[in-house]
């Protein structure tokens, strides 16, 4: 699970070509693109515990 | 300190060094922002967040001599006839420079950029681009308007005015100046090209 570091939208050139990308949707990126946002410092990897708590939300949500 | 080459084979590394604080301007080439690897907006404020470039690209800064009553001026105007939009003019001075400086001046002929202007509040106003509601960088970037010189008064002898800003008969821009958030660091962008002392 990655973040947005700053900021909730915005754009990325990768393979000469310029993508789009949200907050809600930044994780259905391909890896390689995950990838390069990271090591620009664009985007960062939530810690387990941010993560757990997410999916936590996330099946509460189903469940009701 | 290099020199990282633009468009037309010119050289622009300006880096007009003078005291005091806010007292300057970044610049980028259009092509360079409008190929920006990466850039993040808020969706709450709108502001622009994070910008990175592509390698070997870099932020140009030129600080403004003192005394100058127009240091680092922003301004736009709405047209009222003609092409609808936006032109934005940035306004500024540099202190007595040499000659491979005017040179570097000279070269704005043949090349639009962005700028970036400080704000009391911290934030930036970029101006000659702006960002869609996407997430895009868009603009048709600044040019050179005005280049007069006042040589020989007593208290601003030597200060070069410049006024770069959008073309009045040509395509404008669909945006006043965008806001650039305190939180991005510009002068990491400008640190490869600003010369120390």
């Amino acid at each position: 699970m990655y973040q947005i570091i700053k900021g909730t939208k915005g754009s990325y050139v990768f393979n000469k070509k310029r993508h789009n990308f949200t907050s809600d949707n930044l994780n259905e990126k391909p890896k390689s693109h995950l990838n390069f946002l990271e090591k620009l410092g664009i985007i960062k990897k939530l810690d387990k515990d941010e993560q757990s708590s997410n999916w936590g939300d996330s099946s509460s949500n189903e469940k009701g | 300190m290099g020199c990282s080459p633009i468009s037309k084979g010119f050289a622009f590394c300006s880096n007009i060094k003078a005291a005091g604080t806010k007292n300057f301007v970044y610049l980028l080439p259009l092509e360079d922002w409008l190929a920006s690897t990466a850039l993040t907006v808020d969706g709450t404020t709108g502001n622009l967040t994070a910008l990175t470039l592509p390698d070997t690209k870099e932020l140009f800064k030129w600080e403004v001599g003192q005394p100058s009553n127009l240091n680092v001026n922003s301004t736009f105007t709405p047209v009222t006839g003609g092409l609808n939009g936006y032109i934005h003019n940035v306004d500024f001075r540099t202190p007595f420079i040499d000659q491979t400086q005017i040179d570097e001046i000279t070269s704005m002929i043949y090349n639009a950029v962005v700028a970036f202007t400080p704000l009391n509040n911290g934030h930036y106003r970029l101006s000659g681009g702006w960002v869609d509601s996407d997430g895009n960088p868009q603009g048709i970037g600044l040019r050179m308007k005005n280049n007069d010189e006042i040589l020989n008064d007593a208290t601003i002898g030597g200060l070069i005015p410049i006024v770069i800003g959008t073309v009045e008969d040509g395509p404008k821009e669909f945006s006043p100046p965008f806001v650039v958030d305190k939180t991005l660091d510009l002068a990491a962008l400008a640190a490869a090209n600003v010369e120390v002392g």
